[in-house]
């Protein structure tokens, strides 16, 4: 095992070089000029003044210099500069790697609990009504996109009734560290953990459900109650690890988007996040940031996946690595 | 066996209820501090800093920071901040060699002025600034006015002996987005130390900002969330808000609830969309719960391709401009504000009923307009569209930005109005992004919507032939439309040289006459620019106008909450 696990890591190398060439090159192909957002609203911009400038931030090299330059730094993990903010990139991307992780671990741990306790439910209870009810929701939750589900909760809970916040993360008045902003921020955290939540819900409860359903139709089940244990010892013990890897599959796919954070969740409530930070940093060509983010996220699924297969010879006896 | 006392289920709910309820209600408790007063400002753009670099809003640098001198966006006033008065010709304090093309011009610093540390804010911190702003490695992206200094002397603290290297119609007027001080003790080691991109990127000019403006910075969350403190030694006194919390909410939707919420006492430019100003004025405003006020701010406008033989006459431009019918187009569009624009200046402005009435004014007339194309040698076709001599069809592109939802209504409409003429429009739009690109920023190969600052200060830079757009300025300058007239030219000169009001207004009605009969520009309609302000807030002043030094906050430190 740990000679799989070394060779997938040292495979991992290449795999990311070719993705930072990939993201680069596609970021640099983009239209609009790099200094789009510094040039706006200027009216005595001079051909001397974009020279100048271009000079300055190093876009006058050629591209492959470029690639090159943010390379070595990032490999010194130091990858330079934000253009846009000002400051060096890992300031700007560790307060907003927190937040995202605060945000969607809450929302990925709450809605994992509860979409496995609604599949499990769906699969023991199945074409029961609570089964087609469950069923409906799902379908139709899955098809309400999620900024419109937010501004609905935002609608509802901030406007008509008053008692969340629509946006942001604090109320900046109160003195922080304090049990007064402490609960403020957790009010702030509901809506956007909410409706992040309900869409990781929706994604696996189905999949436990089909999943749970599948075992509990293998002889070794029927044993299990033929030998007279009962019915939450034959599912919880016998039926659920074997349910769950399948599961574990779709769980290690989405770990990702918990250090990327959700762009359009992150926007409409104005948190201040991974996902809201690599948009506006690709919206104000600020690529030194959005590459960096952007390999972050690249680096998390390699190594979920990698993670995912590693739990897998966990789960399944059956399954062994060859190196 | 004695059972241990334990919480039945009832007891367990009420209390969890309990608990919750103190808990949401909590922050309210604690948030009500008496005798305080804070407001909380909605802004769509990010606070990203506050020096002359990187991307700046005249919005958040004059909460934090003031100029010699400031700009009432409403009557165009230059007011006196950190000088004690403008110079002037009269006292001897601007003086103007017009032989040589260089100017004097000597400010005096009110006494006692302080940065927000409590240092002394000298005469040497305005030159030090200046000597930023001109270093050719410091991305400062407009350095017109600090490339026309040569030289700034300081013979004492509180004197500033300014040398001009050419004539400059605001060098009595210098405001903080053209020079300002920046503290020494705190910068000048970094400055000297001569790597420049360090200096550029010291967390100075954001979270660490030292300004001498009304607010001062008290905390900084980046791309998010600025709260802005009073200060106590701004040199017009001290503001009657206490606290600022200025909240970045990309989201035009969230802003709207946001409102509706009450959670925000004011939303500046933008961050409310036309629409959403609509729904606030029938369910927000209607209660008596605050304003919405709407200005004509940015001038929107359609120009036809400079390269596109078919607009070269001028009786094209005037046909397709009279077969539009702009009242029922605004009224449509804007609700019925009246937003029209036939003139690139504002109607804020007290020259512009004079301008108007010396102007061409192109009404709705379809009659008017086909013969005028019929003059011009357009004719309709069998196909009903119109065609010349040559055989030539008039067919063109249809270019707006993708994602400005009122010029994307406009561009249908126009191109059904001219439908009916028998011009034949392709529509192919694009973002915002790649249209503002070096390729695209100036050209076009048929018709465009665009919109621009309007300010009369800007007009040189917007109309001059010398800042027509070709390959060998990189197509930087804005002078889109192509307009080619030396007479023009001429007046834009004298505009921009040192002339009295008087004077001054009789050329921006010449001007106006000029660009009613040239049509560089097929003038469209003001946006509508949204301020939104909780009842009880006071001292608000919209802009009437965007670019220059127009700014809504211009005096935070007479705003007041009740």
């Amino acid at each position: 095992m740990l000679l799989y696990v070394t060779r997938r890591l040292l495979q991992t190398v290449p795999l990311l070089l070719v993705i930072s060439a990939l993201i680069f090159t596609l970021l640099h192909l983009m239209p609009g000029d790099l200094l789009f957002r510094m040039l706006e609203g200027i009216p005595n911009l001079r051909p001397q003044d974009l020279d100048r400038l271009r000079r300055i931030y190093g876009f006058d090299d050629p591209v492959y210099v470029q690639y090159a330059k943010w390379l070595w730094q990032l490999i010194q993990l130091n990858p330079g500069y934000s253009r846009e903010y000002g400051q060096p990139v890992f300031d700007i991307i560790l307060p907003a790697l927190k937040n995202t992780l605060i945000l969607t671990i809450a929302a990925v741990v709450l809605g994992k609990i509860i979409a496995i306790a609604l599949g499990i439910f769906s699969a023991v209870r199945q074409y029961s009504i609570g089964d087609y009810v469950l069923t409906a929701t799902t379908f139709i939750a899955y098809s309400v996109p999620a900024f419109w589900l937010g501004l609905m909760l935002i609608i509802l809970f901030s406007v008509k009734l008053g008692w969340l916040p629509t946006s942001g993360i604090v109320n900046g008045e109160l003195e922080p560290g304090s049990w007064a902003a402490t609960v403020d921020w957790l009010k702030h955290l509901i809506l956007p953990v909410a409706v992040l939540a309900i869409s990781e819900i929706i994604q696996v409860q189905r999949f436990m459900r089909s999943s749970l359903l599948e075992v509990l139709r293998q002889d070794y089940l029927t044993t299990a109650r033929a030998k007279g244990l009962s019915e939450r010892v034959v599912i919880g013990r016998h039926a659920l690890k074997n349910a769950l890897i399948p599961v574990v599959t779709i769980i290690a796919v989405t770990m990702p988007r918990v250090v990327g954070g959700s762009t359009v969740v992150e926007t409409v409530f104005a948190y201040p996040g991974m996902g809201r930070l690599l948009y506006t940093s690709i919206m104000g060509n600020d690529y030194v940031v959005a590459m960096t983010v952007v390999m972050i996220i690249a680096v998390t699924v390699v190594f979920f996946n990698l993670l995912a297969d590693v739990i897998y010879g966990w789960l399944d006896p059956r399954i062994r690595y060859q190196s | 066996m004695k059972k241990s006392p334990s919480l039945t289920r009832r007891q367990f709910v009420k209390l969890t209820g309990a608990a919750a309820a103190t808990a949401l209600w909590t922050p309210q408790l604690f948030a009500a501090q008496p005798g305080r007063k804070r407001i909380v400002i909605h802004g769509e753009r990010q606070v990203t800093s506050l020096g002359y670099h990187n991307r700046r809003e005249t919005e958040h640098v004059s909460i934090a920071d003031a100029g010699l001198v400031g700009q009432n966006p409403v009557t165009f006033e230059r007011v006196p901040v950190l000088a004690e008065e403008l110079p002037s010709v009269k006292k001897g304090t601007w003086k103007i060699d017009v032989q040589k093309k260089t100017m004097t011009t000597v400010y005096k610093l009110r006494p006692g002025l302080k940065w927000h540390d409590g240092k002394p804010y000298t005469s040497k911190d305005f030159e030090f600034g200046w000597q930023i702003a001109k270093h050719p490695e410091f991305p400062m992206p407009d350095r017109l006015v600090p490339e026309m200094i040569s030289k700034i002397e300081t013979p004492d603290d509180r004197t500033i002996v300014i040398h001009w290297n050419d004539l400059y119609n605001e060098a009595y007027a210098i405001q903080y987005t053209h020079v300002r001080a920046f503290p020494r003790h705190l910068l000048l080691d970094a400055f000297q130390g001569g790597d420049m991109k360090a200096f550029a990127n010291l967390p100075y000019w954001n979270k660490n900002f030292v300004g001498a403006g009304p607010f001062k910075v008290v905390e900084w969350e980046q791309g998010s969330r600025v709260e802005f403190e009073a200060f106590n030694d701004f040199a017009l006194g001290r503001p009657k808000i206490d606290r600022i919390s200025y909240k970045t909410v990309e989201d035009t939707n969230t802003n709207l609830a946001a409102v509706l919420a009450g959670e925000v006492d004011l939303c500046m430019r933008s961050t409310i969309s036309f629409d959403g100003a609509m729904i606030l004025r029938d369910q927000w405003e209607k209660q008596g719960k605050g304003k919405v006020l709407i200005s004509p701010a940015s001038w929107s406008w359609l120009s036809l391709s400079r390269d596109n033989p078919c607009f070269s006459d001028v009786r094209v431009r005037r046909a397709l401009l009279h077969a539009v019918d702009r009242d029922a187009m605004v009224q449509n569009l804007f609700k019925g504000e009246k937003v029209i624009s036939h003139l690139p200046l504002s109607r804020a402005r007290k020259v512009n009923a004079k301008a108007l009435a010396a102007s061409t004014i192109y009404k709705f007339d379809v009659a008017r307009a086909k013969k005028l194309l019929a003059e011009a040698g357009w004719n309709p076709g069998a196909d009903g569209v119109l065609v010349n001599a040559k055989g030539e069809k008039m067919e063109f592109e249809f270019r707006v930005t993708a994602e400005r939802r009122d010029h994307e209504q406009a561009q249908a409409i126009i191109a059904d109005y001219w439908k009916k003429l028998g011009v034949r429009t392709n529509i192919k739009n694009m973002p915002n992004r790649l249209l503002n690109s070096s390729e695209n920023r100036s050209r076009w190969p048929g018709a465009y919507i665009g919109s621009h600052n309007v300010t009369v200060e800007e007009w040189p830079e917007r109309f001059h032939s010398k800042n027509i757009p070709t390959a060998e300025n990189k197509y930087a300058p804005e002078n889109v439309s192509g307009w080619n007239d030396p007479k023009k030219d001429a007046i834009l000169d004298d505009i921009n040289s040192i002339i009295t009001p008087e004077q001054s207004e009789k050329l921006q009605i010449e001007f106006c006459k000029m660009f009613s009969a040239a049509l560089p520009h097929l003038p469209l309609f003001f946006t509508p620019e949204v301020l939104v302000m909780k009842k009880g807030l006071t001292g608000i002043t919209p802009r009437q106008e965007s670019g220059g030094q127009n700014s809504s906050s211009w005096n935070t430190h007479t705003w007041n909450k009740a």
